[in-house]
């Protein structure tokens, strides 16, 4: 089972300043085709967690490994070897492009970078000008973009000339340039109108197959995460609140927050609809964590243990791991009873 | 009906962006405006509010609020009516609060706007927070104290201290973490059959809108699509565009 | 074109004019009458008449043909100041912008020494300190002026280097250097390039205070500065000694920041015009 793994996060610990952003988070992701979601609200630590394993920030604590190496070590021609394995696209496409460069030059530069052009000099030549022009870089610009469901032809304009959708898929193709193994997504569709997220989150469950690609997919929206992820991992306050296989974890969670969670997500289907189990406040600032547990201000389970001691996660059943102290009574079926009237911000 | 628009035409430089024949949102209903980006249903929300010449449109048509006809009204009798009977809340509440002001400073100051005095405003405040859930004492605070979702309430608490009878929401709860959107909906909900307010609310998801709203039109390049009654549209959608949306829209349900 | 004369015809006068100002200091040897430095002592201060537009000087040299070649002097030894300020400004701020740290105090903190005096000033010192000529001007001015670009730059490289796609760069192992060059560097000059336009006035009053001081030019250049100061002591009876250089500088120093007004209007297109 071990060697299935393709990236081992084991009590990682990111922090800003006083701020525990990431607080001792741990996952596995297997080797590809794997999807695992990576779920939390804001102040969870999500997105740090992702920039952690692009080394795009300091960990303070904890190991990732991938394939077995050290990732939090590398340096040098290292690193850059790790950053062909390891792909990022973010959740801000009107910005992830450098909006005076055209799209195909965005993609030759990767490809010159990391000596991948397949001739050296044409690399340098091409990725400097601003065409994805003749030659072996263009004729890789232009099977990235039609991997991409993308027209080759938009290699010669500007990512303002493109709408979001377009411009998040000449990322996700620019990802794909150095051919990853493992491809972290960070919030890929929150940005974008529906239409373009429905052929976003296509296109990724497409390349999962083609190209047996393992990924990270980082989103506070539930609905899109069926489908495309086997594992979920549920993030509160930089600590992992559950985690366990995608169908099950939603039909039976067994932490009270997945349950508010799911239970806020908005649904079309009227028959889909369950009652909202209204969490009062918002998540607490970071940097002033609540003691024991930080979520018992909010849970609508909260009991005196919750207040006094850390929960640390466990296993509950077969794959699902859960931190909370009555964990296998929420997995049993204990619900909430109707949420309590209390004003916000009164101590 | 509390809140009528007929042929409201707006444009920019001779090119339309957002054309709608007829939309009307009566007192104790939700009416909801779905599209993507570049339907026009912003573009709509500040016609009604008499804000979008300021931006460079030229509208035309009728926004009328209880018989009385908006468009071309003087803009002092227009100041009177806008944030009074109509208020609306914005996608980024943290825009609409001076960051230098407390926000009771900037709550305070608006209801004095419109006549209160200084004792009358306070009492009005503290009891607008109150309906939406937030302690009064949150009003001494700065915005940047405030997180998105308690800013979003602030803004809607404005909007009741002021006892408006209507209240435009342009994408509201988008910018906000799931959990806290359904708290500002549910509020929302509470202003429709508490209060009996008139409000239309415009967004881009459409699982929100089917939660929310009682009817509902579908905006598409600046012109309305369809419209109906929000579960017949959704059940039985009859034009290609709402359909291609509904199927867009990732379903948690199954 | 005509959609710029329409919306400012003020900056469209100020490009006419300063193209004509590059054309004269060009033409110079063509349009000058007379060679700048012939002296004349019999034809001494004389009033501006058909044979001397400009009137002649204190020996007998034609004002109108110095006139026409000081075009050459102030507007080059600006063109000069600026591109060496930008060539020490720019680098130095594109770096400490994006690496920060030590060397963005340093940079910053000797910058704050520069920028403590008002600029006249502080040229004027070096100006003092160094044989009077006008490569000595060119030095003084320049020293004086690359703080505010390394500044300028800075800040929107530091800006720059936050930025989603740079950091997006650094993701995909792209190296340090080519994201400066390529992408840091063109993303940060743009506050620079029109500040160098709207500068171009202010070297060429420096420069002719300077010069009108005894710092820079020297006699026998035709240098718009120097010729007012040669001229000063004349200003109440032969007033055309003054006055004709006097609005060279002026008429130069504006119709290039005229210039610079609009080059910024061009390239921020971003900017509303409230009706």
């Amino acid at each position: 089972m071990a060697d299935d793994i393709l990236l081992d996060v084991r009590d990682l610990r990111v922090n800003f300043g006083p701020v525990r952003a990431v607080d001792g988070v741990s996952l596995a992701i297997s080797r590809g085709p794997f999807g695992i979601a990576l779920v939390g609200e804001s102040g969870s630590g999500k997105t740090t967690v992702g920039r952690a394993v692009l080394r795009l920030v300091p960990a303070a604590g904890g190991t990732i490994a991938f394939d077995g190496q050290d990732v939090l070590g590398l340096r040098g021609p290292r690193l850059r070897a790790y950053r062909r394995a390891v792909q990022i696209v973010f959740q801000d496409a009107d910005n992830s492009l450098d909006p005076r460069m055209r799209i195909g030059a965005t993609i030759g530069e990767v490809l010159a970078a990391h000596g991948l052009a397949g001739h050296g000099l044409a690399g340098q030549g091409l990725a400097g000008k601003g065409t994805a022009g003749r030659g072996a870089v263009g004729d890789r610009v232009a099977a990235l973009l039609a991997e991409a469901a993308l027209d080759p032809a938009l290699a010669s304009r500007y990512p303002h000339q493109l709408s979001g959708g377009q411009r998040q898929r000449v990322a996700i193709a620019r990802a794909l340039a150095v051919g990853p193994r493992l491809l972290v997504l960070d919030e890929p569709t929150s940005a974008l109108d529906v239409t373009a997220q429905a052929r976003i989150l296509a296109l990724v469950g497409r390349l999962r197959d083609e190209r047996q690609l393992a990924y990270l997919l980082i989103t506070h929206n539930l609905a899109i995460i069926p489908g495309l992820c086997e594992q979920m991992v549920v993030l509160y306050l930089g600590r992992v609140a559950e985690a366990g296989p995608t169908g099950e974890l939603l039909a039976r969670p067994a932490h009270p927050y997945t349950l508010a969670l799911r239970s806020a997500v908005p649904e079309v289907e009227a028959a889909a609809r369950r009652s909202r189990i209204i969490l009062p406040g918002d998540t607490p600032h970071a940097a002033v964590p609540p003691p024991g547990c930080p979520f018992h201000p909010r849970c609508p389970l909260a009991v005196e243990i919750c207040r006094a001691t850390v929960p640390q996660p466990r296993t509950v059943a077969p794959g699902r791991q859960v931190a909370c102290h009555r964990g296998d009574e929420v997995l049993s079926g204990l619900r909430p009873p109707g949420a309590p009237a209390q004003l916000a911000g009164e101590p | 009906m509390k809140l009528e628009i007929r042929d409201l035409r707006v444009s920019f430089g001779g090119h339309p962006v957002a054309s709608v024949p007829e939309l009307a949102v009566d007192g104790g209903e939700i009416v909801g405006l779905a599209g993507e980006s570049g339907s026009g249903k912003s573009m709509t929300i500040l016609a009604v509010l008499g804000l979008a010449e300021t931006a460079g449109a030229a509208v035309t048509g009728s926004v009328r609020l209880d018989g009385q006809e908006l468009i071309g009204l003087p803009g002092a009798r227009l100041r009177a009516i806008r944030g009074a009977r109509i208020a609306a809340i914005f996608q980024s509440a943290s825009l609409a609060f001076n960051p230098v002001f407390r926000v009771g400073a900037i709550v305070s100051r608006a209801l004095r706007q419109h006549g209160l005095s200084a004792g009358q405003a306070r009492e009005r405040a503290g009891a607008a927070m109150r309906s939406v859930l937030l302690s009064p004492d949150l009003l001494d605070r700065y915005p940047a104290q405030l997180s998105g979702g308690q800013l979003q309430r602030v803004a809607i608490a404005l909007a009741l201290a002021l006892r408006a009878e209507v209240l435009l929401a342009d994408e509201p709860t988008s910018a906000l973490d799931v959990t806290v959107q359904a708290e500002v909906l549910e509020l929302l909900r509470e202003l429709r059959d508490s209060r009996g307010m008139a409000i239309l609310f415009v967004s881009h998801d459409l699982a929100v809108i089917a939660e929310l709203c009682d009817r509902v039109a579908v905006m598409r390049a600046g012109k309305v699509v369809e419209q109906g009654p929000t579960g017949q549209v959704i059940a039985a959608p009859r034009h290609d565009y709402t359909r291609e949306l509904l199927a867009a829209v990732p379903r948690l349900g199954r | 074109m005509t959609a710029l004369l329409r919306k400012s015809p003020l900056i469209t006068a100020g490009g006419v004019i300063a193209l004509l100002i590059v054309l004269v200091a060009l033409a110079a040897p063509l349009l000058a009458p007379y060679p700048p430095d012939a002296i004349h002592p019999e034809m001494a201060l004389q009033a501006p008449s058909l044979h001397h537009l400009f009137g002649t000087d204190q020996v007998g040299r034609d004002v109108f043909s110095r006139v026409l070649y000081g075009a050459r002097v102030s507007p080059l030894v600006a063109l000069l100041v600026l591109v060496f300020a930008c060539a020490v400004g720019i680098p130095l701020g594109v770096l400490a912008g994006y690496f920060g740290g030590a060397g963005d105090e340093v940079i910053m903190r000797v910058t704050d020494i520069f920028l403590a005096f008002p600029s006249l000033l502080l040229a004027l010192a070096f100006a003092a300190v160094l044989p009077p000529s006008l490569t000595s001007l060119t030095i003084a001015i320049t020293i004086t002026w690359w703080p505010w670009y390394a500044r300028l730059v800075r800040g929107q490289a530091a800006s720059v280097a936050g930025r989603p796609y740079v950091e997006a760069c650094r993701a995909l192992g792209i190296p340090s250097w080519r994201i400066l060059l390529r992408h840091v560097l063109p993303n940060s000059v743009t506050p620079v390039i029109v500040q160098v336009s709207l500068d171009f006035g202010g070297v060429i009053l420096t420069a002719s205070a300077l010069s009108f001081l005894g710092l820079g030019a020297q006699d026998p250049t035709p240098d718009w500065g120097l010729m007012v100061a040669e001229g000063e002591n004349y200003f109440t009876t032969q007033w055309w000694l003054v006055t004709f250089p006097g609005l060279a500088i002026l008429v130069t120093a504006l119709a290039f920041t005229l210039l610079g007004d609009g080059l910024r209007d061009v390239l921020d297109p971003k900017r509303v015009v409230l009706r």
